[in-house]
């Protein structure tokens, strides 16, 4: 268990260093989870100078997140629309490409 | 001159005799005023305004006390910001909160995985989407750079009942292994 800071402080000064040390390397790590989020979110650097606040990582995480689960259930949606699309007019497809040339692709 | 026109403002605007003796002792100042009939509203600007020290000390007090709330309020906007962020991701029930730095490792993962399903699972999706010169990324890109302006979904989604759907489950190859989406 870890000692309590206010108990030892006065007896080892080496603890509040350590203390110190340890939130240190905390905020470091924090920070710097904070850049790997902002790494992902679009609008984070499109070439402009100033870094997203603290704020505006999390709100537009949040957003982003948001919308690209909307994105992939409506992706989904059109997906299995097309395969039931498909799968009925199958046969009238293949009428039609046998007998016409395919278009340029 | 400046002190007449328009925009500057009407209770501070002087004759122009009055122009002079705006830079002079504060104390002159006090006794013209004080004998003269108070026609004009005082024009002393803020620098020479007299204060005693206790004055001083309620002055600092309140600064410091408006600093802090503002400041509460700012750490409680973004705790709240964390807690909405905590809530979209997928976290089983049981398991205890999440701490500030897995949410946003958390996060960063699970962005990056929802950015590989919808760049149709071609690999470094997001290094692809970075650059923008990726073909197989065109398609979802639009997506993914403009994501407040989403033209083709205008419908709001119910999305966490369809998470429960099957076809949507097979997306979910990667380390998620939760079958539904965040309950709240």
């Amino acid at each position: 268990m870890e000692k309590m800071s206010s108990d030892l402080t006065f007896a080892e000064p080496g603890v509040r260093l350590s203390i110190n040390l340890r939130e240190r390397c905390r905020m470091h790590d924090l920070n710097e989870a904070l850049d790997d989020l902002r790494a992902v979110i679009p609008y984070a650097h499109g070439g402009s100078v100033r870094k997203l606040s603290k704020i505006a990582t999390l709100l537009l995480a949040k957003n982003h997140i948001i919308m690209q689960a909307k994105a992939i259930e409506e992706l989904s949606v059109l997906v299995s629309q097309l395969k039931t699309r498909k799968s009925s007019g199958n046969s009238e497809n293949l009428e039609k490409t046998v007998s016409t040339p395919s278009e340029g692709d | 001159m400046y002190h007449h026109s328009p925009f500057y403002p009407h209770h501070l605007q002087t004759g122009e005799q009055d122009l002079d003796m705006e830079r002079e002792n504060d104390m002159d100042q006090n006794s013209k005023n004080s004998t003269q009939k108070p026609v004009k509203r005082e024009k002393r600007r803020y620098r020479c305004r007299k204060r005693s020290p206790a004055t001083i000390e309620r002055a600092k007090t309140v600064r410091r006390d408006k600093a802090n709330a503002r400041e509460r309020r700012r750490m409680n906007s973004l705790n709240d910001a964390l807690e909405h962020l905590r809530g979209i991701l997928p976290a089983l029930p049981d398991e205890p909160k999440m701490t500030k730095i897995e949410t946003l490792r958390k996060a960063q993962e699970y962005i990056a995985s929802l950015s590989f399903q919808l760049s149709g699972g071609s690999p470094d999706s997001s290094q692809c989407c970075e650059t923008g010169s990726c073909g197989l990324c065109s398609a979802s890109q639009s997506l993914q750079s403009t994501p407040f302006q989403s033209p083709c979904f205008p419908q709001p989604l119910q999305y966490p009942s369809s998470y429960s759907n099957p076809p949507s489950q097979m997306y979910y190859h990667h380390h998620h292994q939760s079958p539904s989406f965040p309950h709240h």
